[in-house]
């Protein structure tokens, strides 16, 4: 990944979008805790990419955002999206083991129930 | 295979301060124990199999047993270029270990298949390749490996493979495991498709013919004695394996006849390579898919014992 960040901001693709749907977590554990990635924006600035972080779960800031592509005449652009694995249902958030597990019936209704939207 | 595998691995850290184990991020449920126990004797690197082979074999030189460990093809194929330079090239006491070989990773499609790996591991140098045929040997190929002084690739099944031995039946590294004797044909398996050779033997037997199961557990070196032995003492070589038809056990197997000359028929059961790709489901769907099932490759076997072994005209 970082080879082609290289070459990106190297040619100056500008029609570029990384968006990186960053939830934290890897497979065994969070990311912080295996492999730090942080300051992941500065990262990806130094590779010569135009970054903004936005809120990977707002659906408006979202479509601005990818509205306003290029945002940099001559450079690729990298959205840090910040994200909640299993985002929604408070019993699931954060939790490695849904990387592997597929919620049955009964919990997909059981969250629907208790955490879906009203009326 | 995976559970047996991390028993004796635990095992062997315990009497062996040497051994380390190196993770790709991958083990969820199943390296947390060794991790408790061995702190300073573990690490995750990552989802970065390039590294993690090249810092194990960092590792190895400096007198540690290295194991690095992921799933399907993540720990040989996307770093291949670390394993030859790196790990085979300075005989480094490095052992890939991967969860998961052929199709045990089935519903999570292609990019999860492992079916390329024994033939590419098979053609590197120093390096030992097994896949044993069920836990129990298993967890005897950990131990040889562990007692190997070298490079070696040790491909595994998942979980929940059935015990097929009994008792722990003899383990020699490069020296085939025979099952079940008979002398009409022989039925050579590699990897977790012991069990089904063993059944399809059970049902040739009430046929009338008489079976013979090897388990060829490890590739490279491969046990050409036992290939010639059945090659010459019964009318039929089946090979069995969950791998590409290019390079894996019956590429193997058919190299030795042809070393030594000798013309018997062979049935080379296994993956066509231009098939592998699209197919996605369970191990027990894909294996049904390619003819490797209990019943498609035994009625391949019949077929191919009336067609081309009982009515072969005589030479």
């Amino acid at each position: 990944m970082w080879e082609a960040a290289l070459l990106a901001s190297h040619h100056g693709v500008d029609n570029l979008i990384a968006i990186i749907d960053y939830n934290k977590l890897q497979s065994l554990d969070t990311v912080e805790r295996t492999v730090r990635l942080e300051p992941l924006g500065d990262k990806w600035r130094a590779f010569g990419w135009e970054v903004r972080e936005i809120d990977g779960h707002d659906h408006d800031e979202l479509l601005k955002a990818f509205s306003a592509v290029p945002r940099l005449s001559g450079r690729p652009t990298c959205f840090v999206a910040h994200t909640v694995k299993g985002k929604g249902v408070p019993e699931m958030e954060n939790r490695v083991e849904w990387h592997y597990r597929s919620p049955s019936a009964d919990q997909i209704d059981w969250a629907k129930k208790n955490w879906g939207p009203r009326g | 295979m995976r559970n047996a595998f991390m028993r004796a691995l635990e095992e062997l850290a315990e009497n062996n301060r040497s051994v380390f184990f190196v993770t790709g991020d991958l083990g969820f449920g199943v390296v947390e124990p060794f991790a408790a126990r061995f702190p300073d004797r573990f690490l995750n690197a990552g989802v970065a199999e390039q590294n993690m082979t090249g810092v194990a074999t960092g590792l190895a030189l400096s007198g540690l047993t290295v194991f690095t460990y992921s799933i399907a093809n993540f720990p040989t194929l996307r770093c291949l270029e670390q394993i030859r330079n790196d790990v085979c090239y300075h005989r480094a006491n490095v052992k890939i270990v991967s969860i998961g070989g052929g199709l045990a990773y089935g519903a999570l499609g292609y990019s999860h298949h492992a079916l390329e790996d024994l033939a590419i591991m098979r053609t590197l140098p120093n390096l030992i390749v097994v896949a044993p045929g069920d836990p129990v040997e298993a967890d005897l190929a950990t131990r040889a490996l562990a007692a190997h002084d070298g490079p070696a690739y040790l491909r595994l099944g998942k979980a929940g493979e059935p015990i097929c031995h009994e008792l722990a039946p003899p383990f020699e590294l490069g020296r085939a495991i025979l099952v079940k004797d008979g002398g009409d044909v022989t039925v050579i398996s590699t990897g977790a498709m012991l069990r089904t050779a063993l059944d399809i033997s059970a049902d040739l037997n009430t046929e009338g013919i008489n079976a013979r199961v090897l388990s060829m557990h490890t590739l490279k070196p491969i046990d050409a004695e036992a290939i010639i032995s059945a090659a010459t003492e019964t009318s039929l070589v089946v090979t069995l394996e969950e791998h590409s038809l290019t390079g894996g056990l019956g590429s193997a197997v058919a190299e030795v006849l042809t070393d030594a000359c000798l013309r018997g028929p062979i049935l080379r059961l296994g993956i066509p390579p231009d098939e592998a790709t699209y197919d996605v489901g369970s191990q027990h769907f894909l294996r049904s898919r390619h003819g490797l099932s209990r019943a498609a490759a035994g009625a391949r076997i019949r077929q191919f014992l009336a067609d081309r072994v009982l009515r072969a005209p005589a030479t």
